[in-house]
This record gives structure tokens, C-alpha cells and sequence, in this order.
């Protein structure tokens, strides 16, 4: 007997990360192609790579949403439809859209599924109700909505709910800041947004005391979300999607993410209870990808002082990228390509889609034809030792004792 | 028409004295409509409702003009549920004191569509749905008031619309059009409560749990944003007051429009009331102790960088692609890893390399060989394969098959 799990919903900034969430677990991805979309710096995708991509996902048994959630203009809308022709042709799963605008032309001009983005700033049951009856069929929720909420919307308005359980968040209810506007001049809500709210400031009473009486804090800038552990809450919750956060992310972060989220829905589809003995290496992996200090943000109950990031930069992450597998020569070795400097001596790890890891230190790097250097750097195309299990899309990493052992010599 | 937004009982008073030294000019004054929401429904208002109430009963009794009640928090569903249990029980308090409702969530304006009943017909026929986040396109806004055509009497549209864009609105669209015309421009809302952590220890005279401060982050040469903290949550405003008035010529060509005076950082004085009023623009400006922007109001390119971000790169690829360069070696060779699907690469094809710095070239597949160097008839996707050296290109450059090569 299986049991229901939700679907996971991981980004796909660029097609070799739509490959790799896909191989790695994910049920579902979703993308932006050159416009319309809000991640204006993400590898957006191409006609060609979009056909390429919804193929690629279709063969592995996944989904893809293309987010057109920017909030368009006059103009933008009347070049739409010519958009969603090639989402109709390439056959697209739904799109996401946040503007009200938007929502009607994709209903008009096409059959697509609309799913309703947390830039809409959806959170309740009555508003629920009015986006249903426009035509969408799910909605993600605003990020500020708790899953016990997310039950009660569920049991008034029959429609599919879509929450985030993994990523970095927005401080503002979404599309509801529009601090880079102002501030830079580029629209947070069209893909400009230029985190401000990660900044330091300094903050007084009055605005021309001196400096000394001011408080100096990253006040509005927040903590990662992580929903590993209230996963059994979604899945009571009856929560249809799963999102992870973070087309910008890396491959690393796309490939980690979508494999600890999947394999523990995996787990609890077979055995009914997440009381697996994987759960802390679930844990220990989402500790490995690049992110700020985790929390369980409005999850479980409003995120109080303590959702709060109080520093600059992300949390010092040891384990690093080194090496994309990128073709198998049986029995003989494994052609990757760097992604990080890495050296002999190094300990590196190979991360297969399923399953734990395997580590094994570098006696020498190869280049393509065998050649022994000390050292790889980014973009090279090297050698590792062959193991069975290792397939292109595999991501190798380097783990910090080797990094450490570096920095020590 | 101008509407006027009181955030507190300091601001109420100073305009009522206003209004009472210059009633009798009538020219002055021109049409007037105010805006008050108790603290428990209006975002940043330090009103109790009796205070809303009496207020709006007071503007009403002296002015003669219309009072709106602002409802504009957004509420997730336990809040939701409260505020409109809430609103059912003073739905008679509203229909005595209020001639028309505004309100954000969508939530809230499905709910005031089911029950619509319980208030006065003439009330909630005036309802004004605030659009100001996003809605930049006239299909959607449209879609909005057609929602309820016979009682959204009016939107308020988002102060990133240039006049130009306002003034195509205006013929559009068949209900009141609004806009900020002068006061705080809000940059930022969230439920979170970002300020109090900071007083922690200090906030033991702070019963309503409110604050009023200021922040500047050395990252930004913008200095003081107002930001306030309150039951709903934190609210960051822009350095500088919006502006337009002065406006003359463009603000000519928005007769129908409706702007909003909103004030909720520093109210107005009884005398700045005064210059606002006799259009002393910038005797006001200079009363005020925050600076002056006309934001978007003249022209928006916020979209120009945005559109600059864009790779380019990307846009050149098309169904001939078939690969990426994955390693050069100079003088010896150039790997390609074939990506595209079901696809292979032959001896005597001919490939386009375009690089990522845009530079091009042809090349004739006369001898590949696999990391082996073992030499191969073809490779097919998925495959790495090797060709001789070609100047000027890197990894990462993009592989196309030409047209000369299709079998
Ligand atoms: S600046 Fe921060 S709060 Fe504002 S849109 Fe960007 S991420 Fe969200």
C-alpha cells in the first residue's frame, strides 16, 4: 500500500538545472522563458530549450510551470498570446500568474492551467474563491499563510494549494514591496528587486541623532525556510504542491533540495511515517547547500523576532561544487566538468540521484586525455575514478576536510 | 477632487481648524472626501473606533462631504475570519457613520460581495478597491471592476503610473479613478514585527506596541526611511513625500481624477493645510521637515534596466544547437559535449561556434576522437568528442549544426 504524498516543486533556472531537479526527485519544476517572468538575471529559457525541457521532464515522469508572474504592461499583454501559442505547442503543464490582467488572457487566448503565483499575496478563503472563479485551478499561497490556515482555505474552496516548504524568503507580504523602485529604479515586481531588505541600517527615533544613539541591525532581513521537519503537517494539511524556492540558486542547491525532499515523501509513500533513520542525513544535506540560517518562517505559527537574519551573508557553507559529472566511460573513469577549483588530496563526494553519497580522495587529476595536472580549475574537463552508480547530471563536491587541509598548507 | 486620509486624532483636529478659518471660501476648499479606519482595519491608524466614529460624524457634520471607512490590511485566514466576524457586528455602526468602503484583499471584497446585505445600499455602493500594488494593465483592471460593476465605484491605481499612462486610463475606464497625489509613498509591508526586537528592553511605556522610527542603510545613499511597527505588522515608507501638485500642466489633463492626501509619517499643521490648499507649493515643501519627489509621476524607466539584465547570449539559440564546448587545450584540441536530444555529429558535418563573447566561427568536422583519443566516425547526445584547436574559443561557447551539414 502506497500513501499520498504532495507533489515537490522545484525552480529550474536554466535547462541543465531543470535536468538536474528532475534526476535528482523533483515531481514537478518550474521556469521562466525570456519575458514575462520575474527572475530577470536567471538563464531564462528559449523556445528551443523549453521544448527541449518539457521533453526532458515529460520522458521522467514530471511537470513543468512556466511562471509569467512579472506584472505586465498594456504592451507586454498584447504580446502574450504569441507566448502562450509556443506554451500550447511545447505542451507546458500551467502557468503561474499573479496579475489579474494576465489571468484573463491566458484563460481567453488559450487552454493552458492556470496556477495563481504568491505574488497575488492569496491568503484566505474568500480570496481563494475569487481566483477560483476566474479560472485557476491552483493557487500558491502568500508565504505568510500557516499550513493550519492552508487546511482551513483547503476545506472551504475546493482547489489545489501550493505552499513553500524550502528557500530564501521575501520579508514583504510578496508583491507588496517596492523598495528598489525607489531606491535603484528597477521594478522589484518585473524582476528588479535589488534586496534591500538584506542590507544593514541604522535605526533611531529620530532622524538626526548622532550615530551613537542609533541601533545598527539587518532588521528586515529574514531567515531560510525549511519545512523538512513539518512535512507530515502538509501531508495531514493535504497541501497538493510543495515549492522550493530559488531559480537564481545553483545546481548544487536545485540537485541537494530536490533529492532530500523527494526521498523523504519517497519515505513516507512507502511507509505511511517519516520516522525514517535518513532523517538526519536529510538534515545534514540541507545544512551543505550555500543559505542563511534556517526556520520554519509562517509555517507553523506567524514567524516571530526569532525568523530574523541578523547578518550580511549567508551561513559559512564548507561543502563546495566540484565537478559536474558529464559522461561515463564504462569501467574506466568519469568525465566531469570543474565547477570549483579542487586538488589532489582533495576528498570529494559524488551525489548519485538516489541514495547515500560516496566520498573518495583524489590521488591525482587527470584532464580529458590523461594528462596529470595539480591542480583543477573551473571549466575544466577532468577525470575522476569510475564508480558504477556515477551518471551524467551527478553532482560532485568537495567536502571540507580537504578544503580545510588546504587552507592549512 | 482632492481625498484626505487621517491617520490620527492629531490630524483630524489641525485640518477641522483648517477647514473652519477658511469654510466660507468655498473655491479654495473645491470638493473634499476623507478617508478613516480604526486601528483593527486601516493599516498604519492609531484610531479606536470611537475615535473613528466620532471623527467621521465631526469631518461629516462641518464639512458635509463623505466619509470612507479604510479597510485595507491584508489578512491570512484566522485574522480574515476575525476582522469579518468584526465588521458583521458593527455593520450598523458603518452604515450610521461611513458612506462607502475601502479595502485591498481580495479576500475582503469577495466577502463584502456575499454580504452586502448587511449594510446599507447607498454604502456599499461606493466601494473602492485599492489596486496600487501591481495592476499596471487595463485588461486587469477592467477585470477588477467587472467583478461588481454596480458597486466598485472606484480604484485607486498605483502611484508607479506615469501621467501620460493616467490620462489614457481615464477614458478606459468607466469608474472613479485614484492616485496619491501627495503624502508617503509605502515601499514595504509586513505582517512581521521587524522593530520591537530592537527595543526590547526599553518599551515598557509603548502599551499599543507602536513605533515611529527612522533607517539608513550605508548601502543605499537614500537616508531616514520612515518605518513604522504596529498590530499589523511593519510598514517602511519612502525617504522623500510625494509631490505632484506643482504638477500644473499635467495634472490639467486628469480632470476626473481623484487624488489622495495621505499623511501618516507627520501630520499636517493647521498652516500647512493652508499652503497645500492655496497651492504655495513650495512654501509647503519647505515647511515639511521630509523632502519632496514627484515620483513616477513625470515618466517610470524603472523597466530600462531590466530589460538590460537580459543575456542576450541566450536569445541566439535556436533548433540547430546541438552542444557546448566543455574544454579547450590549446594547440590540441576543443571538447564538445553533444546536449540536444537524439542527436549526433559526423565527419563532414559542419559546425557554427559562437562564443560567449559573441565571436563566431565555422568549422568541418574532418577528424573527431573520443577522451581516449580514439578516433570516431560520430558522437551522439550525451557523448563527449574532440576536434582539432580552433582559435578564439572558450568553454562554455555554444555548438550549432549549419544548415550546409542537415543529412
Ligand atoms: S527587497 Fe526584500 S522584501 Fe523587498 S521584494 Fe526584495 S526580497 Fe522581497
Amino acid at each position: 500500500m502506497t500513501h499520498w504524498v504532495p507533489e515537490l516543486l522545484s525552480p529550474a533556472g536554466s535547462l541543465e538545472k531543470l535536468k538536474v531537479a528532475v534526476s535528482y526527485g523533483a515531481d514537478a519544476v518550474y521556469l521562466g522563458g525570456q519575458n514575462f517572468g520575474l527572475r530577470s538575471a536567471a538563464d531564462n529559457f528559449t523556445e528551443t530549450e523549453l521544448k527541449e525541457g518539457v521533453e526532458f521532464a515529460h520522458e521522467h515522469g514530471a511537470q513543468v510551470y512556466v511562471v509569467l508572474n512579472s506584472f505586465l504592461y498594456d504592451k507586454e499583454l498584447d504580446d502574450l498570446p504569441d507566448f502562450l501559442k509556443i506554451l500550447e505547442e511545447v505542451k507546458v503543464d500551467a502557468v503561474i500568474v499573479s496579475d489579474l490582467g494576465v489571468v484573463e488572457t491566458v484563460a481567453k487566448k488559450s487552454a493552458l492551467e492556470i496556477h495563481l503565483s504568491t505574488q497575488a499575496s492569496c491568503l484566505n478563503s474568500a480570496a481563494a474563491q475569487f481566483w477560483k472563479n476566474k479560472g485557476v485551478t491552483r493557487i500558491v499561497l502568500g508565504r505568510e499563510v500557516t499550513i493550519e490556515e492552508a487546511k482551513k482555505i483547503k476545506e472551504e474552496v475546493d482547489i489545489e494549494l501550493e505552499m513553500f516548504i524550502h528557500g530564501s524568503m521575501c520579508m514583504a507580504y510578496s508583491g507588496n514591496c517596492v523598495i528598489s523602485n525607489y531606491t535603484q529604479g528597477r521594478d522589484s515586481n518585473r524582476g528588479g528587486c535589488a534586496h534591500s531588505c538584506r542590507f544593514e541600517y541604522s535605526i533611531s527615533n529620530d532622524n538626526s541623532v548622532e550615530d551613537s544613539q542609533k541601533k545598527f541591525a539587518h532588521f528586515m532581513s529574514s531567515k531560510d525556510l525549511m519545512g523538512l521537519r513539518v512535512l507530515q503537517d502538509f501531508i495531514d494539511a493535504g497541501i497538493d504542491s510543495l515549492k522550493v524556492e530559488g531559480r537564481m540558486k545553483s545546481h548544487h542547491y536545485a540537485g541537494t533540495i530536490s533529492k532530500v525532499y523527494s526521498e523523504a515523501l519517497q519515505y513516507y509513500k512507502e511507509n505511511g511515517n517519516l520516522l525514517s533513520e535518513d532523517l538526519y542525513r536529510w538534515e545534514v544535506e540541507l545544512e551543505k547547500v550555500s543559505h542563511r540560517d534556517y526556520h520554519l518562517g509562517n509555517l507553523m505559527a506567524p514567524a516571530g523576532k526569532e525568523s530574523i537574519f541578523p547578518e550580511r551573508q549567508h551561513a559559512v557553507v564548507e561543502t563546495k561544487v566540484a565537478a559536474m559529472v558529464l559522461e561515463s566511460i564504462e569501467d574506466k573513469y568519469i568525465l566531469a566538468e570543474a565547477r570549483g577549483p579542487f586538488q589532489a588530496g582533495d576528498t570529494l563526494e559524488y551525489i548519485f540521484f538516489k541514495g547515500k553519497t560516496h566520498s573518495f580522495q583524489l590521488k591525482e587529476i587527470q584532464d580529458a586525455t590523461g594528462e596529470t595536472f595539480s591542480k583543477a580549475r573551473p571549466g575544466m574537463l577532468v577525470r575522476l575514478p569510475y564508480v558504477r552508480e556515477a551518471e551524467a547530471l551527478n553532482i560532485v563536491r568537495a567536502l571540507p576536510s580537504s578544503l580545510g587541509q588546504r587552507e592549512a598548507r | 477632487m482632492r481625498i484626505i486620509s487621517f491617520h490620527e486624532n492629531e490630524a483630524v483636529e489641525n485640518f477641522l481648524s483648517f477647514y473652519q478659518q477658511t469654510k466660507k471660501d468655498h473655491h479654495l476648499l473645491g470638493n473634499q472626501e476623507y478617508i478613516l479606519g480604526p486601528r483593527a482595519l486601516s493599516r498604519v491608524s492609531s484610531l479606536s473606533w470611537e475615535e473613528t466614529k466620532k471623527w467621521a460624524k465631526e469631518l461629516k457634520e462641518s464639512t458635509g462631504n463623505k466619509v470612507f471607512l479604510q479597510w485595507d490590511i491584508l489578512m491570512t485566514q484566522s485574522n480574515f475570519k476575525a476582522v469579518c466576524a468584526q465588521i458583521s457586528q458593527y455593520a450598523s455602526d458603518i452604515n450610521e457613520y461611513f458612506d462607502g468602503i475601502r479595502v485591498q484583499d481580495t479576500g475582503a471584497l469577495f466577502w463584502l460581495k456575499e454580504h452586502k446585505d448587511i449594510f446599507r445600499e447607498e454604502l456599499i455602493q461606493e466601494i473602492h478597491l485599492i489596486c496600487e500594488n501591481g495592476n499596471h494593465n487595463l485588461e486587469g483592471l477592467k477585470s477588477w471592476y467587472n467583478f461588481w460593476p454596480e458597486n466598485i465605484s472606484r480604484l485607486v491605481l498605483s502611484a508607479e503610473f506615469p501621467a501620460q499612462k493616467l490620462n489614457e486610463l481615464q477614458g478606459q475606464l468607466s469608474c472613479q479613478l485614484e492616485v496619491l497625489g501627495a503624502g508617503n509613498i509605502l515601499l514595504f509591508y509586513t505582517p512581521r514585527h521587524l522593530i520591537s526586537p530592537l527595543y526590547e528592553n526599553e518599551n515598557e511605556n509603548n502599551k499599543l506596541g507602536e513605533y515611529k522610527v527612522f533607517g539608513t542603510s550605508e548601502e543605499s545613499p537614500h537616508k531616514g526611511f520612515p518605518i513604522i511597527e504596529n498590530g499589523h505588522g511593519t510598514f517602511m515608507f519612502n525617504t522623500k513625500e510625494l509631490y505632484i501638485f506643482s504638477e500644473k500642466e499635467k495634472l490639467d489633463e486628469l480632470p476626473h481624477f481623484i487624488f489622495r492626501i495621505d499623511f501618516p509619517i507627520e501630520s499636517l499643521t493647521c498652516e500647512q493645510w493652508n499652503l497645500l490648499f492655496r497651492k504655495e507649493h513650495e512654501s509647503f515643501q519647505n515647511s515639511r521637515s521630509m523632502g519632496h519627489t514627484k515620483g513616477f509621476f513625470r515618466t517610470n524607466k524603472t523597466d530600462v534596466l531590466f530589460k538590460k539584465l537580459k543575456n542576450h547570449r541566450l536569445q541566439d539559440r535556436d533548433h540547430h544547437y546541438v552542444g557546448d564546448v566543455v574544454d579547450v587545450k590549446k594547440k590540441e584540441h576543443v571538447g564538445i559535449l553533444i546536449k540536444g536530444k537524439n542527436l549526433a555529429l559526423r565527419k563532414g558535418d559542419e559546425i557554427r561556434l559562437l562564443s560567449p563573447e559573441g565571436r563566431e566561427k565555422f568549422v568541418t568536422l574532418k577528424t573527431i576522437w573520443s577522451a581516449d583519443k580514439e578516433n570516431r566516425e560520430s558522437a551522439k547526445t550525451g557523448q563527449i568528442f574532440f576536434i582539432p584547436h580552433v582559435g578564439g574559443i572558450s568553454v562554455r561557447t555554444m555548438v550549432f549544426k549549419t544548415e550546409v551539414s542537415s543529412h
